[in-house]
């Protein structure tokens, strides 16, 4: 994450908190409830 | 499958980018056993990077964050056998998973972020940032975007993820 700091002032320009939500994706809705969890670290 | 970029395995509270303390830069990943195995996420993590190298910091290190006896067990598995077929030295540590802190939201899904039209249809879509980080859609076009899948993998999630047809463009330009 070394240059994401970078990416922090064009984050805050494209992602100010939206007033409204829209539709979900359809994608999102197909989430199982038994998700299983596994964590990484890459170096 | 949802996925996040945060810190975890150390024991400063609340940690953050730029007071880490003695925690890990830490990807975590919820997913369906039924679509995708632990065995086959492993295989995804040691082609990720170099095992081999060892650590720079604390911050940067290789390490497997297991969340239980059977995910241990492979892990710990799978780093002998890749230490046996390299005949080198593997430096990944295997730990179990503490408590697993969300990174800043500026950190999540860096390639979206990057392209001002998936960004517009996504913050129309998400009130906050933590909808967005673990938005199941959001995952899928950051690794499209990011050049990690096919074009016919690509077409085949693209109705799914609820993007405009200018977003779903630019998805499809980035695959292989």
């Amino acid at each position: 994450m070394r240059l994401l700091s970078v990416m922090f002032l064009a984050a805050l320009v494209f992602f100010p908190r939206a007033a409204w939500a829209g539709d979900k994706p359809p994608l999102d809705g197909q989430v199982p409830p038994n998700l299983k969890t596994a964590a990484f670290g890459l170096g | 499958m949802r996925t996040r970029s945060g810190y975890a395995g150390g024991t400063t509270a609340n940690p953050e980018y730029e007071n880490l303390g003695d925690h890990t830069e830490t990807v975590l990943v919820e997913y369906d056993p039924k679509k995708i195995t632990y065995g086959e996420l492993l295989e995804v993590f040691w082609t990720s990077h170099n095992p081999a190298s060892p650590s720079m910091s604390v911050q940067y290190r290789s390490v497997i964050f297991t969340s239980d006896e059977e995910q241990r067990k492979a892990a710990e598995r799978s780093a002998a056998k890749l230490r046996a077929d390299t005949g080198g030295r593997i430096y990944t540590a295997v730990e179990p998973l503490g408590r697993f802190y969300n990174a800043e939201d500026y950190h999540q899904k860096y390639y979206v972020r990057r392209d001002y039209v998936l960004m517009r249809d996504y913050n129309a879509m998400y009130a906050t940032g933590e909808e967005f980080a673990a938005s199941p859609s959001a995952a899928k076009a950051n690794g499209i975007i990011a050049g990690l899948a096919s074009r016919e993998e690509a077409e085949k999630f693209l109705p799914l993820l609820g993007l405009s047809k200018e977003a779903g463009e630019r998805l499809l330009a980035r695959a292989r």
